[in-house]
């Protein structure tokens, strides 16, 4: 049981939907990316890049909302974020 | 190129070595200086200070030579003739960021009024003890220009000298005066601004996709990029390749030094500037330059009513060294006397060029004054007599 | 590969960053690559002239920055990039001058050049990467280590009182100081 509450209208609200693209060959492996992530998106996976390092894949690719921080907060610029679709209009308007 | 007529007091004017040094400045088209005041080059700031506003451009004092040094690199890189004058103490603070502007090919003068050392040693009085330092005082292997004048009139030539010899090499060049060069006030007649001949900077004529920022051109010497153009390029104090960027490896290292120094070794005989009187044949040749020149001239004058043949060979350009005249000379001549204000300095560079061909001695001076002529005609008897 | 190389140069940053020096040389996990991407990003957000922005960067881990960002850009040396970029700044008013580089090349060797051009409310941005030690070099102490933490030149703890930045910034005249 999450400790984090669901709004009523989450199955109503319409968020923007993004596509994270990884540049497995620049990656690190530091996991902030997956550390960040608000909706848990990413994980680091098993695979090796050429330097040894396991870079993240998207495990939920659906969940994603574009917020962009992966892109902002890794160091390596390994991490992209695509829009893939915005909402028609305003979240909150649709609440009511 | 001709020089902007706004920097140029044209006139016959009555000033001393500073006066004049920072009137050559403006002359030059200098209009950044950096300094921080040092006795006895602070009326080069000074003057600067209050003729600047009138002129346009920047004058600011820093908080210390180290920032002063460097803050002239800034200002050259950001596209204006740039110079920082100083002494000892101070000059000894500048030797980081002279490496700087030597590797990163920035063109900027510096100017020593040399004066009594080691250490805070003799504030106001002369001394000609720098000139090891000048050449060698940075880390690293490098080469850089060095002139010297003997007179008010040589402080305002020889500066615009430096000026267009740093645009043209990309090199740090530095005008070794000393106290009594730099206090001594007598007649200096700027030229109409048409008379004073400039190098222009060296800017490339690539696009920015075709830029690299030490490839260098036929003399070496690679050309400069403005800055806010769109060029973008990279520059550093770190061993560099063609683009700029840094490489850590021994095959980068090796070429780059080669032609830090190539680019002044090389071209050498283009810019060493010697003044030489009955040389050929001499049995004894004085060598000397800046103050201590002029007071050779009694003595030599002494010594040749003495029926003594004697040359004088008078070094304006200090480094690079004038290896291949000294030498030439040395075939056909007994001794040098080299008249110096120091306990030996060019003096080696002298011994190191004769190859044992002739005699080398020494006339020096801790500093503090000017040699006795007495002394230096001694010396040239001593020689003479060997 | 082609497909990879694509991807690559579809990363938003492409046009501020050095491509062809990609990846960089900072550890995994070192947080200068981030703000090396939120300053990116800023310059895209405020949309500045690239043209017309210059980086100067001193010694030490951040100041490698320069060598990545996409602008003239400066490499100088330790605690200098200041006065360098005073020197910039007089000479090119039009440009926006950035300096990029560490607390120990900033306010240790740099720290009379840095409280000085705050007097002088030169008009530069100056960002200070801030990890508490000298990097680059091992994890020797620096003026911004913790008092009692560990240093590879304080082995036994730091006795020394750390600089409050931002206080020592506002306190010199500095005209806008932020964390």
């Amino acid at each position: 049981m999450s400790p984090i509450r669901k709004a009523f209208d989450a199955e109503d609200v319409v968020t923007t939907t993004g596509a994270v693209e990884i540049l497995r060959e620049r990656c690190k492996g530091c996991g902030f990316c997956v550390e960040y992530c608000p909706r848990d998106v990413l994980e680091m996976s098993t695979d090796f890049n050429r330097k040894g390092y396991h870079p993240p894949y998207s495990r939920h690719p659906e969940l994603c909302v574009a917020c962009g921080f992966c892109e902002m907060i890794c160091p390596e610029f390994a991490i992209y974020i695509v829009v893939t679709s915005v909402p028609p209009e305003p979240a909150a308007a649709k609440a009511h | 190129m001709k020089t902007n007529p706004s920097g140029v007091l044209t006139g016959s004017h009555y000033i001393d070595g500073d006066h004049a040094c920072a009137e050559g400045a403006l002359a030059a088209g200098c209009r950044f200086f950096g300094g921080y005041p040092i006795t006895p080059s602070t009326e080069i700031a000074e003057r600067f200070a209050e003729r600047i506003p009138l002129v346009g451009g920047v004058f600011i004092q820093m908080e210390d030579e180290m920032a002063s040094m460097i803050a002239i690199i800034g200002a050259s890189w950001g596209g204006m003739k740039a110079m920082t004058c100083t002494s000892g103490p101070g000059f000894s603070l500048m030797m980081e960021n002279i490496g700087l502007a030597v590797m990163m090919e920035t063109p900027v003068v510096v100017v020593n009024v040399q004066r009594g050392g080691p250490s805070t040693g003799l504030p106001t009085l002369t001394g000609q003890a720098d000139l090891m330092q000048v050449r060698f005082g940075s880390h690293g292997d490098y080469e850089i220009i060095a002139l010297c004048p003997q007179s008010p009139q040589e402080c305002f030539d020889y500066t615009i000298d430096c000026f267009n010899l740093a645009e043209k090499y990309r090199v740090p060049v530095f005008l070794m005066m000393d106290e009594c060069v730099g206090h001594m006030t007598e007649k200096v007649i700027i030229p109409p601004a048409d008379a004073i001949e400039l190098e222009p900077r060296r800017y490339t004529t690539l696009p920015p996709e075709e830029y690299l920022p030490y490839r260098p051109e036929a003399d070496l010497v690679p050309a400069l990029a403005p800055v806010g153009k769109g060029y973008k390029f990279h520059t550093t104090g770190l061993t560099h390749d063609e683009r700029g960027y840094p490489v850590m490896s021994e095959h980068c290292q090796g070429p780059l030094v080669r032609r830090l120094m190539d680019k002044i070794a090389l071209n050498a005989d283009k810019i060493i500037r010697l003044e030489e009187e009955l040389t050929e044949g001499a049995d004894v040749i004085v060598v000397s330059f800046g103050i201590s020149a002029r007071v050779c001239v009694p003595a030599i004058r002494q010594a040749r009513q003495d029926g003594l043949k004697v040359g004088f060979l008078r070094l304006i350009t200090l480094w690079p060294f004038a290896e291949k005249r000294v030498r030439e000379l040395a075939r056909n001549t007994k001794a040098f006397v080299v008249v110096e204000i120091n306990y030996g300095q060019m003096v080696r560079e002298v011994e190191r060029a004769a190859r044992g061909q002739a005699e080398v001695y020494l006339c020096g001076h801790g500093g503090g004054g000017v040699h006795d002529p007495r002394q230096i005609y001694q010396t040239i008897k001593e020689a003479a007599a060997k | 590969m082609t497909d990879a190389l694509a991807t690559e140069h579809a990363h938003p940053m492409t046009r501020l960053l050095r491509m062809d020096r990609m990846p960089h040389i900072w550890c995994p996990s070192c947080g200068i690559g981030s703000a090396v991407s939120a300053f990116a990003a800023a310059l895209e957000k405020a949309e500045k002239d690239l043209n017309k922005v210059s980086i100067v960067s001193g010694i030490g881990c951040s100041g490698r920055v320069a060598g990545y960002l996409k602008l003239d850009s400066f490499h100088t040396t330790h605690g200098r990039a200041i006065p360098f970029a005073t020197g910039l700044k007089l000479a090119r008013p039009d440009l926006e001058v950035v300096v990029f580089s560490g607390d120990g090349d900033l306010f240790s060797i740099g720290g009379n050049h840095f409280i000085h051009a705050a007097r002088r409310n030169i008009d530069i941005l100056v960002i200070c990467v801030n990890n508490f030690n000298y990097a680059m070099t091992g994890g020797q102490v620096a003026p911004t280590t913790p008092c009692l933490a560990n240093a590879s030149t304080m082995p036994h703890g730091n006795f020394e009182h750390p600089f409050n930045l931002p206080f020592l910034a506002a306190s010199c005249g500095s005209s806008y100081v932020a964390r």
